[in-house]
């Protein structure tokens, strides 16, 4: 507890910088930047913004940067700066990014100079002035002349604060928000705060022996909270983050080799797409310690080929909702005995990490018997504080189970209650939530989307085709004719983000129905499958 | 191992992805040798994956991505003289 007190997320970051400040801290786009240098950037936004802030806005600062050293200096500059960051993704579509900065209600923006162009479009017409932070240019005028009516910090008005000290951490204050997929069409903010993501780092860095020798992967767009674990438990003992470029991200071999890395972290779809391509042989990653995957179902064989690649490596397969930040339950790969602990071919998602608790429990939320199915609900200090401006979303998801006191989370993930020293298993989901290649997706928020644009009212979205952790992509069904298929899949990639995009939209006749009159997604999924 | 052209695996691939090169709004004859199809999102790595079995498929060739520079990944022209060399070698 005394851990989780005093501290904010980015407090061993400054404490490594004290320690270690020639230390590389970040590579990126072939750029090293030292401990040092990362904080004094970081510094100098947090001070420019306190300095220019019009108050009023809520203590959170968007950051619109992707892979580059402006990312993370936003990151850090936010938190710095004593506010949370909100991360928007820049090939999300401007709509969406609008929606989510107008529900954050942010006036403080950090922007790298190329998504300048990209930002004028999501703040067209907007009322209220912003500041603007682009750190990685000089040329005011052409950002100034793009985005006339908010207030903009270019490189050269950012003041040198190498003494500027933030205020203490708040541990009940927003860390980060991070929007995910709602079911109804609307993205959920999810409220993280300071001493839940403290919490994580903690145990993580004790669990994975973590020092300043170790390099990890940076394999998550900020806009996955899977990003947090590599920043900052890498950052909370002195380590490197290596960010692969997009290239490296498919074929990602030779740069764990090149980059040394130590520590491996992905979604279980990145090394199923090096199977996949023929790119994971035995003993290719002899330099990592840890190979982490998280993000949705690790199927058994991709984890043995994996451990196989990686010999000197220890396979973990973590588990957790945003909700419950970053990771919450964990089990150790082990090539001999594990085989026989997984079901449906899935590695066990293990047991619930130091300091939380797992309940598996029926629909009336009592407790189920050991080896018996029910829904997972996790406890403790990482759940988070719930979603943002979202009372009513907020009280159907976190609940107190009868017979209990603490709040839990409500995973909506179908599990198996572990008899004694065996581990949870994970089943599937109770909803219609998938995972496309480890992004979160509310079927219903794509139909919602192809009924919006197409008019027609009868829609399914099913995910297709089936990988061994999830889903390749999406397909959307009609029940009609006469509709533009083209232009409803255009319309709906200006509302939704790529992956949520159907790859294909087929028209039908009627749409099959099962025995209750509910539509029948696996009927529609077989249909797919008899196609190929 | 059957001796194939590396204009004619670029001629499949361009029949294989007809639809998505399409939906970039480009037509598939003007793509150059060092037009890539993942940094554009023409093809996504599950569609590099539907792209290599379709071409082991029709050529009896597996690729082997590790022996091209990672930046060359996705480039039509290397991915085409790569899948080339493994049919004659």
């Amino acid at each position: 507890m005394e851990r989780t007190a005093r501290r904010g997320l980015h407090t061993g970051f400054l404490a490594s910088a004290e320690i270690f400040p020639d230390r590389p801290a970040l590579v990126v786009g072939g750029q090293t930047m030292t401990f040092a240098t990362l904080r004094d950037r970081a510094a100098s936004i947090a001070a420019s913004a306190a300095r220019h802030s019009t108050a009023g806005g809520p203590t959170l600062t968007a950051v619109l940067a992707h892979r580059s050293p402006t990312a993370f200096v936003g990151v850090l500059g936010a938190l710095l700066r004593g506010h949370g960051y909100v991360p928007l993704h820049p090939e999300f579509p401007p709509g969406r990014t609008r929606a989510m900065l107008e529900r954050s209600g942010c006036t403080e923006i950090v922007v790298e100079a190329r998504f300048v162009p990209l930002l004028a479009t999501v703040l067209s017409g907007w009322s209220t002035p912003m500041v603007v932070i682009v750190p990685d240019t000089d040329d005011a005028g052409s950002v100034q002349a793009s985005l006339p009516s908010h207030r903009v910090l270019v490189e050269h008005d950012l003041e040198r604060a190498e003494a500027w000290e933030p205020g203490p951490p708040d541990p009940g204050a927003i860390a980060y928000l991070l929007f995910t997929s709602g079911s109804t069409g609307v993205p959920k903010g999810v409220m993280v705060t300071h001493a839940n993501a403290v919490h994580f780092v903690g145990t993580a860095v004790d669990r994975y022996g973590v020092s300043e020798q170790d390099r990890f992967s940076q394999t998550f767009d900020l806009t996955f909270d899977l990003s947090v674990f590599d920043m900052f438990v890498a950052w909370e003992r002195g380590a490197c983050v290596c960010c692969p470029s997009p290239k490296s991200l498919i074929a990602p071999a030779r740069y764990i080799d090149e980059a040394r890395l130590t520590v491996w972290f992905s979604v279980p779809s990145l090394a199923g797409v090096m199977t996949g391509l023929g790119l994971l042989k035995p003993d290719s990653f002899p330099s990592l310690r840890w190979s982490l995957f998280c993000g949705e179902a690790l199927p058994a064989s991709v984890a043995a080929a994996w451990a196989a690649a990686a010999p000197s490596s220890t396979v973990e397969n973590l588990y957790g909702p945003t909700e419950v930040t970053i990771a919450c339950t964990s089990y150790r790969w082990d090539p001999v005995r594990s085989p026989d602990k997984c079901e449906l071919g899935v590695v066990p998602i293990g047991a619930a990490l130091p300091g939380l608790s797992a309940l598996v429990a029926d629909e009336s939320l009592r407790e189920v018997g050991p080896g018996d199915t029910g829904e997972l609900l996790m406890a403790g200090p990482q759940v988070s504080a719930g979603y943002w401006n979202d009372p009513e979303k907020t009280a159907a998801s976190f609940v107190v189970p009868p017979g209990h006191t603490a709040v839990h989370y409500r995973t909506g993930d179908r599990v198996r209650r572990p008899h004694p020293a065996e581990p949870l298993r994970y089943l599937g989901r109770l909803d219609d939530q998938i995972k496309v290649q480890g992004h979160r997706v509310e079927l219903g928020e794509v139909e919602a989307a192809v009924r919006d644009v197409s008019g027609s009212a009868d829609v399914v979205a099913v995910g297709w085709p089936a990988t061994a952790s999830g889903f390749g992509g999406i397909v959307a069904f009609i029940a009609g004719n006469g509709v533009d298929v083209a232009a409803v899949r255009s319309g709906v990639a200006e509302r939704l983000p790529r992956y949520m995009v159907p790859r294909e939209i087929r028209l039908v006749a009627a749409l099959p129905r099962n025995a209750n009159g509910k539509r029948d997604r696996k009927a529609l999924a077989l249909m797919l499958d008899e196609r190929r | 191992m059957s001796d194939v052209s590396a204009a004619e695996v670029r001629s499949f691939l361009l029949h294989h992805i007809h639809d998505q090169v399409l939906a970039s709004g480009l037509s598939p004859q003007e793509l150059s040798d060092d037009f890539d199809l993942l940094a554009t999102g023409t093809i996504d790595s599950m569609g590099l994956i539907e792209l290599l079995s379709a071409l082991e498929d029709r050529f009896g060739v597996t690729a082997d991505l590790g022996e091209l520079d990672t930046e060359d990944i996705g480039l039509i022209g290397p991915f085409c003289e790569h899948i080339a060399h493994r049919a004659r070698s």
